[in-house]
Order: structure tokens, then C-alpha cells, then sequence
């Protein structure tokens, strides 16, 4: 296989990769910008989003364009009573509060998870996942071409919703000051529900994307959070689309590392640049400028 | 030679000119009134000299001296001490700690010698122990030694700012609003107190104040800003009667001060 | 009264293997004594400068494997590797502090997070200098007291090693609490309050920062130092993000900024999955909704929450 043809295999393998973990960061971001909570919980509803796909694919056999949005719609059903029960008194509280809080809920889903579907590591199996697809010097299968057009999908979707909605606007609203959204009649708490319900079905979506092309177990969720949270930095906090383009870009970059330099150390990548980046530019690479000095 | 001198200073926020191109100097011993309507850019000055903000353009200079871009607590280091329009203090210390830690950067023993008690240390910290009751003896806050400084009532709050201030000894003190909120009665006292500190103890001071009474009374020389330009500067009388002043006060009436 | 109950607890503490000589009761204290160094200095971070760290556990895991690596590579004695894991997670400690000083609030619980996992990933995947996941093992329990002819302690067993356990954690907390009530402590304060007021009266939050950052890691390599000696092998999943989670939770729930709070936390925490055993394979489901249930309930730890108490039943 010629340089280029690596080079570009590569590329394709991390624009699989980007685009998971731009969904993962978009829900992460979304709760954060609008709730001020980080949810430390979020790997969590990606590894239950993969294992409902997997259920629903493997022992309902439902097909794979009917059991991602059921998967996401129940995690999204989760995401609403997370935050009702666990997030709601925690709203603009210090992070330290709501990261705590997330952290019991992780512990507490993964060990469930753990216990009812077991540590072996498992994978949604599709038709596509057996069709192999050729361009351009680039081998792969149906399934991993698919992925990051269905990424793209959701990320439209999310624009149009947030975008083009009531329910975006009042997102926006409370995102601002929800103190005044909520004198304009502005219901806070279906708010807060609806940006749960929204972030943790994306990463569900992630989730099903993944597990359809590589391994799932019930710890898989720890690792793509905190690489979540570095996306995140790096796209600027509460910034939605530089989300999406930090996570492209962690995928491509990653991926290269792994192919040209070492397999081992690619994982650390994505935790040396944000401390960098937050050591030069804490706004992050695609944020506005945040001055340091608070009065 | 001036204490203080503000040269050409300039700070900008985005598109917002909060200062443009404004000079101010304070001579040792003054006591400078800097008044303006509301968005002028008096406390963006007081932040500029206090490091607390960097100039986009200009230099403030101390004694002659370029400190324009220090950190913080550099300057205060050399004598510049400030009050917050905010009013900030250590909540949830004692009224006595909050004077103590004023007086920590003045010490000469290092962190590791108080650590270990050396008798140096010890009679330092005994010194500045007995400054600070010193100085609330002063203010009237003598009583209220060991009470939290959140349970302070704002008049008493505004008075501990100033004994902080006091027991750091500065050379430049420079007080926000230092009469937001307080009764009539405690303003006379401020405007007292405030003279003391310029008359005994030798402190210059830059005074940024809305309550008239207290500007007129104290100052020896009035600078107004309006939308970060200066527009008027002399004595309190001649400012007071000064046409472009009242224009940017609307004619409140506010120029019109009473004596 | 204050002395009388302190020195009742100590004699208490030491007392322990004798009266409850089974060998897991006595193998929990220990983990709790050497917690209680962990929370300890996570608290000088958190509680008395108020900066967030995730990252104790990172400096755990520095301070046991460079103890690990002493003993694999020079052979050295106990008595030299406890206390250069200190120094050497105080010195990553000042390396982390560099970049923390600049930020705050979530950018730098981001920072700690980053810098904690970066550390577990290098434990986990430098095969050749750490031994990757396999970790390293063989390392040895300090040498036994000989005297006069016999040996009066081995510290092979938890009871042996309990009271060096409790000698450490006795001393290290008693260090750092008085280090709380020097001036830097004073300062420490001043920078959680109210960091900007600090600078504008002359203080060098940088350096005081940065000094936390150090003694908090310090703590934990000492801490580090006694789990590798007593468990005899370092693994990297024991030095995790959440092993730092859980220290933040000993430190948040016991009661930060205060003395007793950290160790209540980390009696508490430690204990509690025991008491959880009923649940099985299900105790850490429970640990983590136990963990929920406080944070809503508790924001302020136990402690907190007992002086709230008193304040509310003293002023009415």
C-alpha cells in the first residue's frame, strides 16, 4: 500500500473515530453550556446506547435504521430522569458538586451494566458490517463508511432543531440567563430536561455507531468521556460546532499518531494538547477570547 | 513629581472605549476627587493603576517609577492600596484576619521562619497583631475582632475596607465609592477619617465617588470623566459650576453640591 | 477537653489489632490511615486554597511506583524510598501547579483531569519502564525491628504494618494542620475567598497556589510509598481518575477546609462498601447512589453539616 494510500486510510479510519467523538462532545457541551453542569456520567449513556442497540439488533433483531433511533430515544428517556432525580438541584452549582454527583451515577450504571450484560466485549453485527467498500485506495466496510454521514445527519438534525425551534430558541434562552428565561415564561425545568434528553441521545447515537464497528464492554465509556472533555475544551466550553470540528479533528489526529509514529501513547495525545492548549489559549482553539482577570 | 501619574492611558473592552487617551497625575499629599455619570471609566482607572487591568495604551507611572503591567500584588508591594465599589472582603474570616492578612505582605520574615516559629517571626507577627487591632481601635470596629466578616452590617463592612487600607500603610490609597450605602452620620465620619488619613498620616489619595458631599468636602482638586474622556478638572468649586460638567450630568442638579 | 478526646482517640487507634484481631478488620484501617494522608492533602488544595485537583490519585501513583522503581532498579531500603516518593510527587505537583495557577473553575478541574489520566495512561502503557498493565511486584515490606535479640515488630502482616501505618498518618496530619494555621494557611484562605482581593493586597497567590499544589502531592507520595510496601506490588488501575473521584468525595463529604473532615471521609468511604457486602456484585451500584444522595443532601460534608446544625439550634 503506497504513502498515500496509508495516508488517506488513516484519515477515513479517524473521520470514523472524529465523528463519535463529536457526538459525544456536542451532548457534553450542549448540557454544559446551557445547564453549567459537567457530566461526568455522559460515557455512560454512550455505553448503554451501544448495549440497547445491541439488544434490540442481536436479540429483538430489529434492523440497525430502526434500532439507532429507538436506542437513542431511550437514552434520551434516561437522560430526562438523570437529570430530574440526580442533576436537578445542581444547576450553576461549582463544578466539583456536579461532577461528584456524576460520578456516583457512573459508578452506579457501569457497575449495573457490568452485571447484566458481563465484561465480555461484544459488537452489533449488520449486513453492512460484511459489505466491503473500496475507493480510492481506501478499504473498508459498509458499516464504517456509513458512520460518519449518519454523524453528519445527527449533528444536522441537532442544528435545525436549535436552530429552527421553539424549543432551540428557549435552549438558547436559558443558555444566556436563565433567570430572565424563566420571567419570560420560559419553563426552566422542561428546558433543562430537553437538553438532557438531547445530549445524552447523541452520545446514545454515538454509542450504536460505534458498537457497530468495533468492540463494546461495559467500561468503554470512562475513556471516551474524559477524551470528551478535552474535546470540548479544545472546541471552546459550551461552543457546539467547535465541538464537532475538535472532535473531527482528535479522530484524524489520533488515528495518524497511531499509524505513523506509535499505537501505544495515541490515547495520551488528546490530554498533552489540551493542557497545552489551555496553557496558551484558554478559550480553546475555536473560542472567544476569555479574559483571565475576573473583577 | 507627582506620586501618581496616568499618561495617555487608553483600555478598551471589544468595541467599548471605556478610557481614551486620558491623563491624570495626584500629586504626594493630594487628595484628588475623580467623579463622573455612571460607564466613565472612574474605577476602570482605579483597576488600571492597581494592576488589576492592563492598558490597551499608556502608562501608569508610581513615583516616577513605570508600573504599568505588573501583577497585582507587585504594586501593591509598593505602597498602592485600593477599596472595591463591590466591596469585597474575606467573608468567612474574622474581621481580624482580614486586617492581618493586609499587613502579610509587608512582613519581612519568610513563610518557612514563621513556620517554625523563630522568635523574629513571632515578634513580627506580634506587631502586626497589635497594628491591626490598632487600626480597628481606630475605625470604631475594635469590638468586632473575632466576628465574620459577612456578619458585618455595610457600614461596618465599608469600615473594615478602610482599616485593611490603614494597616497597610500605603502611600497611595485609592478608595471606589467608599460611601455607597452608608447613613448620613457614617459619611461625616468617613469624610473625617479620610482627612486624618491625608492630614496625619501623610497618604495621597485618589477618591472616586458619586456622593457629592464627600468629593466637595474632601477634595483638593476634582478630575470629571465622561465616556473615558476627561472633560473637566480644578478645584471642587470651579468643576461644580463648570457648563460641560453639568451637560454630562444631565443637569440632576448632582453638580450643585451641597455644602 | 479537646486533648482528653484527641489523645482518648489515639489510644483507641493503637489499641485496635488488640481488640479486634481479625486480620480484615485491621487490613481496612490501614487503608483508611493511608486515605486519610491522601484526603489530607487533597484538603490543603481544595478546602483551605479552594483550587480543584483530580489529580491526587496521579500523585499516588507517582509516589508508589517511584518506590516501586527504587526497589527494582536500586534495592533501596524503605527508609529512603518514603521519603523520595514524597519529593518526587512534590515535584510533579509543582509541574502540575504551572498550568493550574493560570486557571480556574472548570478549565482547571479540566487541567487536573487531564493531567490524571495522562499520568494512568503512561503507568499503563510504558511496558518497559513501569511494566505496563502488568505493574510491578516483588517489592518488599520495610525490614523487621531487631533488638536485643528479638524482633519486636514485622511488618509482613496488617497487623505489623499497622501501627507504622498509623505512625505516618499520625505525623503527616499533624504536620498539616499546623502548616494550616501558619501564614500561608492564613493566605491559603485569603486565595479561596477571594483570590483577586488577595493579589490587590500584595499577595503572591502564584507562589501560594503552587505551594499547595506541592505539599497536597507531597502527601500523596508519601501515601503512595506506604501502599506500595504494604501490598507489596503497584498496578496501575489502582492509581485511576476514579481513585482521585473518590478522595474528592472523601474530601467534599467529610467536610473540607477543616481538620477532621478528610479523615472522617475517608473512614467513611472506605468503610462503606463493606457495609454495603449484602448487595454483592451490586455494592458499588449503591456506593454510587449513596455518593448522589449525599452530594444533594450534604453539599457541605458531615462536618458542614454538623456545624450548620449547631448554628441553627445556637442562634434560635
Amino acid at each position: 500500500m503506497s504513502s498515500l494510500d496509508y495516508f488517506l486510510q488513516l484519515a477515513v479510519n479517524g473521520v470514523v473515530t472524529g465523528g463519535v467523538y463529536a457526538l459525544v462532545a456536542l451532548g457534553l457541551t450542549l448540557i454544559f453550556g446551557v445547564l453549567g453542569i459537567i457530566n461526568f456520567a455522559h460515557g455512560e449513556f454512550y455505553m448503554l446506547g451501544a448495549y440497547l442497540g445491541l439488544v434490540l439488533v442481536m436479540r429483538l433483531g430489529a434492523p440497525f435504521f430502526v434500532a439507532l433511533p429507538l436506542a437513542m430515544a431511550g437514552m434520551a428517556l434516561g437522560g430526562i430522569v438523570a437529570e430530574r432525580l440526580v442533576f436537578r438541584r445542581l444547576r450553576r452549582t461549582d463544578p466539583t458538586q456536579s461532577i461528584l454527583s456524576a460520578f456516583g451515577l457512573a459508578i452506579a450504571l457501569q457497575t449495573a451494566a457490568l452485571q447484566i450484560f458481563g465484561p465480555q466485549p461484544a459488537v452489533i453485527r449488520t449486513a453492512f458490517g460484511a459489505t466491503p467498500v473500496a475507493f480510492a485506495g481506501v478499504h473498508l466496510t459498509l458499516q464504517r463508511l456509513l458512520i460518519p454521514f449518519l454523524a453528519a445527519a445527527l449533528v444536522l438534525l441537532f442544528h435545525l432543531l436549535v436552530r429552527r425551534t421553539w424549543m432551540g430558541l428557549s435552549l438558547r434562552a436559558v443558555a444566556q440567563n436563565p433567570a430572565t428565561a424563566s420571567l419570560m415564561g420560559i419553563d426552566v425545568n422542561a428546558v433543562a430536561a430537553a437538553t438532557f434528553a438531547i445530549g445524552t441521545a447523541l452520545a446514545a447515537g454515538a454509542g450504536v455507531l460505534m458498537g457497530s464497528v468495533f468492540l463494546m464492554q461495559p467500561t468503554m465509556g470512562s475513556m471516551v468521556v474524559l477524551k470528551s472533555f478535552t474535546v470540548v475544551i479544545l472546541g471552546g466550553m459550551g461552543n457546539v460546532y467547535g465541538a464537532v470540528g475538535a472532535g473531527v479533528l482528535l479522530g484524524i489526529t489520533e488515528s495518524l499518531t497511531a499509524g505513523f509514529l506509535t499505537n501505544d501513547f495515541k490515547d495520551i495525545l488528546a490530554f498533552l494538547v489540551v493542557v497545552l492548549v489551555l496553557l496558551l489559549r484558554p478559550a480553546g482553539l475555536f473560542g472567544q477570547q476569555v479574559e483571565r482577570q475576573s473583577l | 513629581m507627582s506620586l501618581l501619574e496616568l499618561s495617555l492611558i487608553t483600555r478598551t473592552f471589544g468595541g467599548l472605549i471605556a478610557l481614551d487617551r486620558v491623563d491624570l497625575a495626584v500629586g504626594a499629599g493630594e487628595i484628588v476627587g475623580l467623579i463622573g455619570p455612571n460607564g466613565s471609566g472612574k474605577s476602570t482607572c482605579i483597576n488600571l493603576v492597581s494592576g488589576v487591568l492592563r492598558p490597551t495604551g499608556g502608562r501608569v507611572l508610581l513615583d516616577g517609577v513605570d508600573i504599568t503591567g505588573l501583577a497585582p500584588w507587585h504594586i501593591a508591594r509598593r505602597g498602592v492600596v485600593r477599596t472595591f465599589q463591590t466591596l469585597r472582603l474575606f467573608a468567612d474570616l474574622s474581621v481580624l484576619d482580614n486586617v492581618l492578612l493586609a499587613q502579610h505582605a509587608h512582613l519581612t520574615t519568610g513563610a518557612v521562619a514563621s513556620a517554625v516559629r523563630t522568635s523574629r517571626a513571632r515578634s513580627e507577627e506580634g506587631g502586626i497583631l497589635a497594628e491591626a487591632r490598632r487600626v480597628l481601635a481606630l475605625v470604631g470596629l475594635g469590638d468586632f475582632e473575632s466576628r465574620a466578616a459577612q456578619h458585618l452590617s455595610i457600614g461596618q463592612r465599608r469600615l473594615l475596607e478602610l482599616a485593611r487600607g490603614l494597616a497597610a500603610r500605603p502611600r497611595l490609597f485609592m478608595l471606589d465609592e467608599p460611601a455607597a450605602g452608608l447613613s448620613p452620620p457614617n459619611v461625616d465620619r468617613l469624610i473625617a477619617l479620610v482627612r486624618r488619613m491625608r492630614d496625619e498620616w501623610g497618604m495621597t489619595i485618589l477618591l472616586v465617588e458619586h456622593v457629592m458631599k464627600v468629593v466637595m468636602q474632601l477634595s483638593d482638586r476634582v478630575v470629571v470623566l465622561d465616556h473615558g474622556v476627561k472633560i473637566a478638572e480644578g478645584p471642587p468649586a470651579a468643576v461644580a459650576e463648570d457648563a460641560r460638567v453639568i451637560e454630562a450630568y444631565l443637569g440632576t442638579g448632582v453638580a450643585r453640591a451641597d455644602h | 477537653m479537646k486533648r482528653a478526646l484527641e489523645g482518648g482517640t489515639i489510644v483507641a487507634l493503637v489499641a485496635v489489632p488488640w481488640l479486634f484481631p481479625d486480620a480484615y478488620v485491621v487490613h481496612v484501617m490501614v487503608v483508611v490511615f493511608i486515605f486519610s494522608i491522601l484526603a489530607t492533602g487533597l484538603d490543603l488544595v481544595m478546602g483551605y486554597c479552594g483550587q480543584f485537583s483530580f489529580g491526587q490519585a496521579a500523585f499516588y501513583g507517582i509516589g508508589a511506583y517511584t518506590s516501586a522503581l527504587l526497589v527494582r532498579d536500586l534495592g533501596a531500603p524503605f527508609w529512603v524510598t518514603l521519603p523520595a516518593s514524597t519529593l518526587v510527587a512534590a515535584a510533579f505537583g509543582a509541574l502540575l501547579g504551572i498550568p493550574a495557577v493560570r486557571l480556574a473553575g472548570h478549565f482547571l478541574a479540566v487541567t487536573t483531569i487531564a493531567f490524571q489520566v495522562i499520568v494512568t495512561l503512561v503507568l499503563t502503557q510504558w511496558h518497559g519502564f513501569t511494566g505496563g498493565t502488568a505493574g510491578i511486584t516483588g517489592i518488599p515490606s520495610p525490614p523487621p525491628i531487631h533488638a536485643l535479640g528479638r524482633t519486636w515488630v514485622s511488618f509482613d502482616s496488617p497487623q505489623g504494618y499497622y501501627h507504622l501505618s498509623l505512625v505516618v498518618a499520625l505525623v503527616v496530619v499533624t504536620l498539616a494542620r499546623r502548616l494550616t494555621t501558619t501564614r500561608l494557611g492564613q493566605e491559603w484562605l485569603a486565595v479561596r475567598e477571594d483570590e483577586l482581593l488577595a493579589k490587590t493586597l500584595g499577595i503572591n497567590t502564584t507562589k501560594v497556589k503552587l505551594l499547595a499544589f506541592t505539599l497536597g502531592a507531597a502527601l500523596a507520595g508519601t501515601a503512595g510509598s506506604l501502599i506500595a510496601h504494604y501490598l507489596r506490588n503497584v498496578h496501575p488501575s489502582e492509581f485511576t481518575i476514579w481513585t482521585s473521584a473518590e478522595i474528592v468525595a472523601m474530601v467534599i463529604l467529610g467536610g473540607r477546609g477543616t481538620f477532621l473532615g478528610p479523615i472522617l471521609g475517608a473512614l467513611v468511604l472506605t468503610t462503606l462498601p463493606e457495609y454495603l457486602r449484602f448487595a454483592k456484585d451490586y455494592k458499588l451500584v449503591l456506593f454510587g447512589l449513596t455518593l448522589i444522595v449525599m452530594t444533594a443532601f450534604l453539599p457541605q460534608g458531615v462536618l458542614g453539616g454538623l456545624r450548620r446544625l449547631r448554628d441553627r439550634t445556637g442562634a434560635a
